[in-house]
């Protein structure tokens, strides 16, 4: 597991973001004038830990190699001791936290919602403008769109100041409205992409996996509203036991009301959080039974929609189906097994998810010749 | 509850099919029929029409947005021009039995860009906005002017981020010139293959030297480039046609997949050919038999092959993005995504009008290079180059899918305002579609195994094809 | 299979089809030119001397008239949608 949070000491007050910057034969180093107030340059390393210094503060950082985070930005916590790696520079997985308040309560949550609530928005943003060329940044929760005023702001100025960046924001879509639509319009929605979960045509089964009633139908009409404004909507859809059955009828359902979706992610669960709690009664052992799955996918693929399959290890995908499994375990929570070994198709896998049991798990995994 | 306009077409098998205007269809019965036509939905039908997206209750609401989504993807919009064909010799190595009008004789003198004509092409392709193009050289044989072929591509790849060329070559003569220019990567090959050596022989080489010349040439290129390089195109006389077994096989040895079938150009020297009556009749079955074939062929041998035109007619029934064929879209505007320049500098909306224009029935050009595109001319083509609102094809199931071909009919008929049911695209394409739909609902593994091979998936099977009972 | 007699028949049109009746007969002259259809009341008089059945001669009238019902009911549908989807 790659620690997203680590141990650092530093003599201030207030929380601050920083950027690490390494000198020692960096390929930045040719081009000074690129260092940013926010910088903090590796100063000294030892087995005391690593010292930073710059125009952003100073601070010692402790169990990491100084190499592994040259260009990582860090929201920093002074009482507490630790700073979040809120961007790794070397990862193509970054995403943001911005809330841990949540509206909806899923039985499979990977991110149980807290009430609980600290408005890091403006360190997000300056996080933000210091993230690598070209980055994605996802911005997740509890729901982010709970602060919707402060999200819009925050990704229209980033959007407007880093050309480059784009963005995959993970929202219930309970809360849009009309209101929104000269927001939205006016946001370069060619760089963002909206993560959206769906997991039935049939609003009861959606409300109770959600755990919100008429959650469907606020949903189902704020779709229309993100369709009407231009919006990059990436359908998801848990593959759980209550919804596996009604994947077919779902397919048929995301073709008929859904065509304008990007692209449709049946996803695996996640052992962790309220999915840890419900497991036995949720994970759907797709390495067991792929029919429902392979069913649905074909229907919206026929017709001209996308999908993928996400967070699925290629073992325990028919092979027919397996070049629609990209890898896309975070690498923080990615572990591959003793039965990964001599499998051919490891390299191009994303494993398992680091916390997946070995019981009431797959039952049919492993090394594929 | 508001039900979008339905269109009804009773098919060959007695079956009715209904679509609607975005595209989505299904099979019911008469007695459905009449009770859509009388205002008497059931209870089963309202619930069927909805969940299938055939109506909505209020404007705005998701039904609604869905299907006018649908509706608008299905309609080709103008681009800007990023395909190019360019014919820079008329003069041909080779004396097709169905093309001697599109050509000049080898020794020929006038028939190259000049100096002018060549400056003329470059300042036009200069002019666009790129940033990718795709270049096409026809002619005659491209090939024989391999150092305009060079100076264009050159050119392209300096000014645009993304170029891709295709040379359409008969793969008669090949230097090493001529080598070296097709094996870039950024460069394809797309020649005729007529079926069978008989066949080929018979329509295109007429001498036995100059057939194992093109096996020849053709078996270097399949054994020198990856798949997917070499793309062909067989013609077929409907009079005469190849014995596809043998055309099939012919095509899976060279490594090629994919076989667009096309009937004589009947623009060319074929005019004068007599193919009999009823051409379009006996083409239509002629096609419908290579379908089935094809399908029992696919299944027995386990390898898949397409016709690719058929693909297409699929695709554009269960998709609604499939506007990328310049043959088969809606609108199907002129001189918008791409545009023909001739050996004279001449612009041409298509290859076929510049091939009709050529035999002087009717001068179908739209400027030249030295002068630039006529915006009349093409608002002229323009105004019969989409299908929404024609009297017939409002009516019909697969106006959605289908689209028009206005230098067809104005090469068939001298104008363009025929009734749709009697020219010869319509009745092209309705036979292509009849056969689409009977191919769509068939139950049988070896139909459905092609059918999820042509579209990409990895099974096809009941429920796919929509049924209200 | 097609009865090549030639025959005389009428084909009856309920009365929620009437005001679509003339548009559809002109239809029909189209895709029947050997037959001669007249309008007579609440009815198609048919003349069919092309070779086609009675039975297919009817499909195809009551589908012309169908299709003008539904053509003309829901134009304006159409023209809203396409005025929705172009508006700026």
């Amino acid at each position: 597991m790659i620690p997203l949070r680590i141990k650092i000491e530093a003599d201030a007050d207030h929380p601050f973001v920083i950027r690490l910057r390494s000198f020692e034969g960096g390929s930045w180093q040719k081009r000074p004038e690129r260092l940013n107030p926010f910088d903090v340059a590796l100063q000294h390393a030892g087995p005391e830990g690593a010292d930073y210094a710059g125009e952003g503060g100073s601070i010692r950082v402790f169990g990491i190699d100084p190499s592994e985070v040259d260009g990582d930005v860090l929201l920093v916590n002074p009482r507490r001791g630790t700073a979040d790696r809120l961007v790794r520079s070397s990862s193509p997985h970054n995403t943001f936290l911005v809330t841990e308040r949540c509206d909806q309560v899923c039985v499979m949550c990977s991110q149980p919602p807290k009430k609980h609530h600290v408005n890091l928005f403006p360190y997000f943003e300056t996080a933000a403008l210091l993230a690598p060329e070209g980055a994605t940044i996802g911005v997740s929760g509890g729901e982010p769109t709970l602060f919707m005023e402060q999200l819009f702001a925050f990704l229209a100025r980033v959007l407007e100041k880093r050309a480059d960046l784009s963005f995959h924001v993970l929202t219930n879509g309970q809360h849009f409205d009309e209101v929104d639509r000269d927001v939205m319009v006016s946001l370069d929605q060619s760089r963002i992409l909206w993560g959206v979960p769906l997991y039935s045509h049939d609003p009861a089964v959606h409300d109770q996996i959600v755990g919100k009633p008429c959650a469907q139908e606020r949903l189902l009409e704020n779709m229309a509203f993100l369709c009407r404004v231009g919006a990059s909507i990436e359908l998801r859809t848990v593959l759980m036991q209550p919804n596996a059955a009604g994947l077919p009828r779902l397919a048929r359902f995301i073709t008929a009301m859904l065509p304008f979706v990007r692209i449709w992610a049946v996803m695996q669960t996640e052992n962790i959080g309220y999915g840890r709690m419900n497991w036995k009664t949720l994970f759907y052992d797709s390495s067991a039974g792929f029919d429902a799955i392979g069913h649905a996918i074909d229907f919206v693929r026929s017709r001209g929609i996308d999908a993928r399959l996400y967070n699925f290890p290629l073992c325990t995908v028919p092979e027919i189906y397996r070049h629609l499994a990209p890898a896309t375990i975070s690498d923080w929570k990615r572990a591959y097994r003793k039965e990964c070994d001599g499998c051919s198709l490891r390299t191009r896998c994303g494993g398992f998810f680091e916390w997946h049991p070995r019981d009431h798990g797959y039952s049919k995994l492993g090394a594929v010749q | 509850m508001n039900v979008w306009p339905l269109k009804f077409r009773e098919l060959p098998d007695g079956s009715m099919l209904f679509s609607d205007d975005a595209g989505r269809f299904f099979k019911a019965d008469d007695g459905f029929l009449d009770r859509y036509a009388t205002d008497e939905l059931s209870v089963a039908d309202r619930s069927f029409l909805k969940e299938g997206s055939h109506s909505f209750d209020r404007e705005f609401d998701l039904p609604w947005t869905s299907f006018a989504y649908r509706w608008s993807q299905r309609q080709s919009r103008p681009e800007k021009m990023n395909y190019v064909i360019l014919v820079p010799t008329l003069r041909c190595n080779l004396a097709c039995g169905y093309c001697q009008v599109s050509r000049a004789p080898d020794s020929a003198r006038g028939f190259d860009w000049s100096d002018e004509t060549l400056a003329g092409v470059l300042l036009f392709l200069g002019g666009l906005e790129g940033p990718d193009i795709k270049v096409e050289f026809q002619g005659g044989e491209p090939l024989l002017r391999v150092d305009l072929l060079e100076t264009v591509r050159d050119f392209c790849r300096e000014k645009f981020s993304q170029s891709r060329f295709v040379v359409c070559t008969n793969l008669q003569k090949l230097d090493t010139r001529a080598w070296a220019f097709l094996d870039a990567d950024d460069t394809f090959i797309s020649t005729s293959l007529d079926g069978d050596r008989t066949t080929h022989e018979r329509q295109r080489t007429h001498d036995d030297n100059v057939t194992d010349g093109f096996f020849r040439n053709l078996e270097q290129a399949v054994a020198r480039y990856p798949k997917g390089k070499i793309s062909a195109l067989p013609t077929v006389d409907v009079a005469n046609p190849p014995d596809f077994d043998a055309l099939l096989d012919n095509y899976e040895r060279y490594g090629i997949r994919s076989v667009y079938l096309r009937p004589i150009n009947h623009q060319g020297f074929a005019r004068k050919l007599d193919q009999g009556d009823n051409v379009l009749a006996r083409w239509n079955r002629l096609h419908s038999e290579f379908i089935d074939l094809l399908i029992a062929r696919n299944h027995r041998t386990g390898r898949f092959m397409e016709e690719y035109y058929f693909t297409q007619c699929l695709k554009r029934v269960l998709r609604f993005d499939t506007n990328n064929h310049v043959d088969i879209r809606n609108p199907n505007f002129f001189a918008s995504d791409y545009v023909v320049i001739d050996y004279d500098g001449r612009f041409y909306p298509t290859d076929e009008a510049r091939m009709l224009s050529r035999i002087g029935r009717i001068d179908l050009g739209i400027g030249d290079v030295a002068t630039g595109i006529d915006q009349r001319k093409v608002e002229a083509l323009n105004s019969g180059a989409f299908n929404h609102f024609d009297p017939d094809c409002i009516h019909c199931a697969y106006q959605p899918f289908c689209g028009t071909d206005v230098v067809d009919d104005i090469s068939r008929y001298g104008r363009i305002d025929v009734p749709r049911p009697d020219t010869w695209f319509c009745g092209r394409h309705l036979s292509l579609f009849d056969k689409a739909f009977e191919v769509l609902y068939r139950k049988d593994k070896p139909t459905r195994a092609s059918l999820a091979a042509w579209l990409g998936v990895a099974a096809w099977d009941d429920g796919m094809a929509p049924v209200h009972s | 299979m097609t009865d090549t007699t030639e025959s005389d028949f009428v084909v009856d049109i309920p009365p929620r089809f009437h005001e679509y009746l003339d548009a559809a007969l002109l239809r029909v002259q189209v895709i029947h030119p050997g037959c001669q259809f007249s309008r007579s009341g609440c009815a198609i008089s048919v003349r069919a001397r092309d070779g086609h059945s009675e039975a297919q001669i009817r499909k195809t009238v009551l589908h012309a008239v169908y299709r003008e019902k539904i053509y003309a009911e829901t134009l304006g549908m159409r023209q809203a949608l396409v005025a929705a989807v172009t508006a700026r």
